[in-house]
């Protein structure tokens, strides 16, 4: 475990995600769409290799079926290491925190926003990925998802003219989300990851029960909130090593002064 | 070493023990909920599903 923590610090997770987006879209191995994909990434996508664990969980909905597979995978990963993959291998979170920095150099006005409205992600699990696929029999949240759109929607579009007629207008409706969703990353720290995303409303509840999870020293912390200006989603980390919103990302312990936080593992 | 700070020391360590408790129990359980989901065939089912075009990132079925 000491290894794995020592790999993760010493690894620069700005690379770490552009590989993860480069081999989750590779177009090989299809035999690997079997495996529910750790992070964000459309399976309509072109190069597609591992299936969209929201997708999938829609599917199950649709054919009322429990996904056991889907949710033992997904669990396991949790109970291993919370929102970790939300960190280091999600392709849109990669996006997010891209844009963002494009905003900083922009100077483009920041926009807060109370994380009181945490909740949401978990209303866009429970109504738009389970219950209106049960009832509707159709994926509704893959409908208006501004991942499928930037990964597999504007892609499908440009490499198939055929399909371009049959584009109407729900494809309008998702083409302004994620344009409404480019503009709000710009001004805030992944919004999607924070506000949304049904996959990291499930693992979120495992942070607090992972084995690798965050630590802090109060002892010699002096609260200087350089843990909140670098952390993606805006966390006092002191406050809480164990947020349900941390994903795991480790720009903390790197940035801070004093070595307060820690990663550990039981 | 005061009894509050003893006490509050066997709290914390209590409190490890169950979190590693309900971890391990979590872990077991997905583990578990694999195995069921691919003999009941749902492993291919997600592939079949994933590897079918899907054309909802355009907005329809």
């Amino acid at each position: 475990m000491s290894r794995l923590v020592s790999l993760l610090l010493n690894t620069k997770r700005r690379w770490v995600q552009a590989v993860s987006f480069l081999m989750m879209n590779s177009f090989v191995l299809q035999a690997l769409k079997a495996i529910p994909c750790l992070g964000m990434n459309c399976y309509a996508c072109p190069g597609a290799i591992f299936a969209c664990p929201i997708g999938t969980l829609q599917h199950f909905a649709a054919i009322h079926q429990i996904p056991f597979y889907t949710l033992g995978v997904l669990c396991l990963i949790g109970a291993l290491a919370g929102r970790l993959a939300c960190g280091w291998l999600c392709p849109f979170g990669w996006l997010q925190e891209l844009v963002y920095g494009l905003g900083r150099r922009f100077r483009w006005p920041r926009w807060h926003v109370s994380e009181r409205a945490g909740w949401l992600r978990y209303a866009f699990l429970i109504v738009l990925v389970g219950l209106v696929p049960f009832l509707t029999l159709e994926p509704w949240f893959c409908k208006l998802c501004p991942v499928g759109t930037v990964e597999a929607g504007i892609p499908l579009l440009l490499i198939y003219s055929d399909l371009r007629a049959q584009a109407g207008w729900l494809f309008v409706v998702k083409v302004a989300i994620l344009s409404g969703f480019v503009i709000w990353m710009m001004s805030s720290k992944r919004p999607f990851c924070r506000f949304v995303c049904p996959l990291g409303a499930i693992w979120s509840p495992f942070n607090r029960l992972s084995t690798l999870r965050l630590a802090v020293d109060e002892a010699t912390c002096t609260r200087c909130d350089e843990c909140r200006r670098v952390c993606p989603v805006d966390i006092c980390v002191y406050e809480n090593p164990d947020s349900t919103r941390c994903i795991r990302c480790m720009e903390c312990i790197r940035v801070c002064p004093t070595g307060s936080i820690r990663l550990v593992g039981e | 070493m005061t009894t509050e700070q003893t006490s509050a020391r066997s709290d914390t360590a209590a409190g490890s023990r169950s979190r590693m408790l309900t971890n391990r129990i979590l872990m077991v359980v997905a583990l578990l909920a694999i195995v069921l989901g691919v003999v009941l065939g749902q492993a291919f089912i997600t592939w079949v599903n994933a590897t079918l075009l899907c054309l909802s990132c355009i907005g329809i079925q």
